[in-house]
């Protein structure tokens, strides 16, 4: 590497290291933890430093009433209303190193008679596949009553999977009480959802560590939309959080996450019979899932397993020692 | 720019008299709105005069940014790069975009050339209220023929309206390309350390920008900079090398130095724009798809991590779509909060018996809705309704879109003079909402589709 002399900073903090998934030694059934986290330098300048924990990607799998579009319909076909045997594809086919079981959105599960259903979901999903599993709720509030059914619904995954160390949320400001002390009491790290604000990060953080929770029991989805809707909102919020938190603010100092997933919403991809939609949506979750990446966000939750791939071979790049690099001068010239 | 800049040290230096021709009431009030960059510092008119000249270059150093911005032209267009004043966008806002070229080569028949440049010229992606485009073509030389080069440049010119960049590291087939650019100021590209001193010349000669390439190797960059500013050429743009697989860390690296090098260390040699050339992804072996794939993500990490200016290959849309949309998103003003003006608007030529609709004031709200609206050709009315920027699903649960507010904007928007009569579609997101709107406003509700794509069929179906 060339050197200029560059004023390297200085950080007074570093991000806690959280674990998901518990292994038969620590009292769960995984077949390994994945630790996120531990950054000591800011995301991908390897000039500072290399940072412990590379950035990971869990394979997102919707228990019923997926909001996909047409192209994504078709791309997982039998698989969607189907979230065990979709999990096992994920982990199998789709190389997933860990699973987000997304146990659908509010609409759904306003209905009653699917909670009992969701509950054997996840018992189902915790034998099928042996991967560190995520557990998301309600990601999109509509109503007061959805905090309800959140609350509900997620206290119960605690239950269920007690010893798994699954990363359950999300929770909110005004809605973190019971799911927060249901994972303390489970042991499981929580996903503590705040709307691209860093004062309200703080604020939710402060609440789940006064609960008794510590930094390495938090990830923070401080995240507001995909690309085309708001991702340069979700951008410098993740880039304000982790800057803070390196220069020493202790209540910041948990991982981010980032849902590339989001990308599928955007209007552009609602078309099923428009042409490349699909790879264009893939390119859509990649640019956001490496945007957020490199403004700090440690781990990716990703839907199209294409996508997944390709963040994974981005990140990879940068912690592989490069080899021979190819001479640049010859594109110039490549027919 | 020291970011404790008073306006009383621009005030100063202003000609203190009043004249308004800027638009604004005095002087002070310039000096402000130039201090918060909300006007430019050309709107002061006196200030341009020989007497105040001095002055002008007082406040310009003041206020200038960090980084040099350099104009790439054509007869008819200019592209500006660099020119920014911070290293992260939350620190203020970022200036001017990233430039994205598409390449073509002098190798191709001209009917395929012209082609290539037509598309690169009318790809544009309708966002938000505005046309998304590609902004350069980059002219390579893959004959190394001074004769082909020169007719491949100017066949562009006599078809683009796009600047150029002209991209070959041999002098002589420079030269002959910058001499069929004619009232243009296309970048060059590229000084390396072998024909720096032939290209010094040519950028001398044409008055064009000027790319110093120098891979992986910045103290050369800095040394070929240095060489080139003491040759009195100023309007440089820098490339570090864009490397590929597993050199994206390099890349990243190079680019964050370089730029944390001239916002915190201050040092001139390196606060120019930088160039990216993820085009160098197809210089792998390798799957064809793989190297768009590579290509597409290098232009998102660069867009993200400072490149001024792009170089790609791949014209196909589910590439460059995402790509101008993140550069669009990024370059949002951080500071300007993403709304509309509330009130009412009319589509196409609406009548008393033309439909009425209702969405929020987010920009990104309104924009989706009002496309949908035209490409559907509907007569109507939309009634914008203030929700402090919010979109509806925030708005209602945040409880900044409510009943009230809607009756009250119904009636103080006088659409009940434009109708005879009272039915308003809703947004589907607002569907909770209907019974009460009915009650406060006295208006019969429709609920409309969840999103506004459905607009259309819904009008046809539902709207009798």
């Amino acid at each position: 590497m060339s050197s200029i002399p560059i004023s390297f900073e200085k950080y007074e903090g570093e991000i806690k290291e959280v674990e998901i998934g518990a292994t038969k030694t620590e009292g769960g059934t995984r077949s390994y933890s994945v630790t996120v986290g531990g950054d000591k330098y800011l995301p991908l300048y390897s000039f500072e430093g290399i940072n412990p924990n590379p950035p990971r990607i869990a394979h997102e799998v919707y228990c019923y009433h997926a909001p996909l579009p047409g192209s994504l319909f078709n791309f997982f076909g039998d698989l969607v209303d189907n979230p065990v045997e979709w999990s096992r594809e994920a982990v199998n086919k789709f190389k997933a190193e860990m699973v987000n079981l997304r146990l659908t959105d509010a609409f759904s599960i306003r209905n009653e008679t699917f909670k009992k259903e969701i509950s054997n979901v996840i018992e189902e999903v915790l034998q099928a596949v042996k991967v560190p599993l995520l557990i998301t709720g309600v990601m999109d509030i509509i109503e007061m009553d959805d905090y309800r059914k959140n609350n509900e619904i997620l206290t119960k995954s605690a239950e269920i999977c007690e010893g798994e160390k699954c990363l359950i949320g999300p929770v909110y400001t005004n809605a973190f009480q019971e799911i927060g002390k249901a994972c303390l009491e489970k042991k499981h790290p929580v996903l503590a959802k705040t709307n691209m604000d860093v004062n309200q990060a703080l604020k939710l953080n402060t609440s789940l560590l006064n609960l008794g929770l510590t930094n390495k029991e938090i990830i923070m989805d401080v995240t507001t939309g995909a690309l085309g809707y708001g991702i340069e909102y979700t951008f410098s919020t993740l880039e304000r959080v982790k800057i803070r938190a390196l220069r020493g603010d202790k209540i910041l100092q948990s991982p981010s996450i980032i849902f590339s997933s989001e990308s599928w919403l955007a209007r552009e991809l609602q078309e099923e019979d428009k042409l490349e939609t699909e790879k264009t949506g893939i390119t859509f979750e990649v640019l956001t899932a490496i945007t957020g990446i490199m403004a700090g966000a440690n781990i990716s939750s990703s839907l199209h397993p294409e996508a997944a791939k390709l963040i994974n071979e981005f990140v990879n790049n940068f912690f592989n020692e490069p080899k021979q690099f190819i001479t640049v001068e010859e594109w110039l010239k490549t027919r | 720019m020291a970011k404790e800049l008073s306006p009383l040290d621009i005030y100063k230096l202003l000609p203190k008299t009043n004249c308004k021709e800027c638009g604004l009431e005095n002087c002070m009030a310039f000096a402000t709105k130039l201090v918060a960059m909300e006007i430019g510092l050309d709107a002061c008119k006196p200030l341009l005069t020989s007497k105040y000249r001095r002055n002008r270059e007082k406040i310009w150093d003041l206020i200038k940014p960090t980084l040099k911005e350099v104009v790439i032209k054509s007869p008819t267009k200019e592209v500006k790069i660099g020119g920014e004043y911070v290293m992260y966008r939350h620190e203020l806002t970022y200036i001017n975009p990233t430039a994205i070229a598409v390449d073509v080569t002098d190798d191709l028949p001209k009917d395929e050339l012209i082609e290539r440049v037509k598309k690169i010229e009318n790809f544009s992606y309708s966002y938000i209220g505005k046309e998304l485009k590609l902004n350069l073509v980059a002219v390579r030389s893959v004959t190394e023929d001074p004769e082909k080069f020169g007719e491949t440049v100017k066949t562009v010119v006599e078809n683009t309206s796009l600047p150029m960049i002209l991209c070959t590291f041999n002098p002589k087939v420079m030269k002959s390309g910058l001499s069929e650019a004619k009232n243009s100021k296309p970048l060059i590209y590229a000084a390396t350390k072998d024909n720096w001193d032939k290209m010094g010349e040519l950028a001398s000669m044409y008055n064009c920008p000027l790319t110093i390439f120098a891979p992986n190797d910045i103290t050369l960059l800095k040394s070929l900079v240095k060489t080139m500013k003491e040759y009195g050429i100023e309007d440089l743009v820098l490339d570090p090398g864009t490397f590929p697989g597993d050199g994206v860390s390099a890349t990243l690296n190079n680019f964050t130095m370089i730029r944390r090098a001239a916002f915190k260390e201050n040092d001139e040699l390196l606060s120019f724009p930088l160039i990216g050339t993820p085009i160098t992804a197809w210089t792998q072996e390798g799957r064809i798809l793989d190297k768009k794939w590579e290509e597409t993500y290098l232009a998102g990490m660069l867009i993200v991590r400072f490149a001024d200016a792009l170089i790609v290959h791949n014209l196909e849309g589910w590439s460059l779509l995402p790509q101008i949309i993140l550069r669009e998103n990024i370059y949002t003003d951080p500071r300007k909060p993403v709304a509309v003006e509330p009130g009412i608007r009319t589509f196409g030529q609406p009548n008393e018996n033309s439909p009425v609709l209702f969405t929020t004031n987010f920009a990104l709200t309104y924009y989706t809705v009002a496309a949908d609206i035209q490409s559907a050709k509907l007569d109507c009315y939309l009634l914008v309704v203030d929700t402090e920027g919010l979109s509806v699903d925030s708005a209602v649960a945040g409880r900044k879109l409510t009943a009230d507010r809607v009756a009250d904007s119904i009636k103080e928007s006088k659409i009940e003079e434009k109708v005879k009569h009272r039915k308003i579609v809703i947004p589907g997101r607002a569907s909770r909402l209907s019974g009460e709107i009915e009650e406060k406003s006295g208006w019969k509700v429709l609920v409309g589709p969840l999103d506004s794509s459905g607009i259309p069929k819904f009008m046809q179906e539902k709207w009798k």
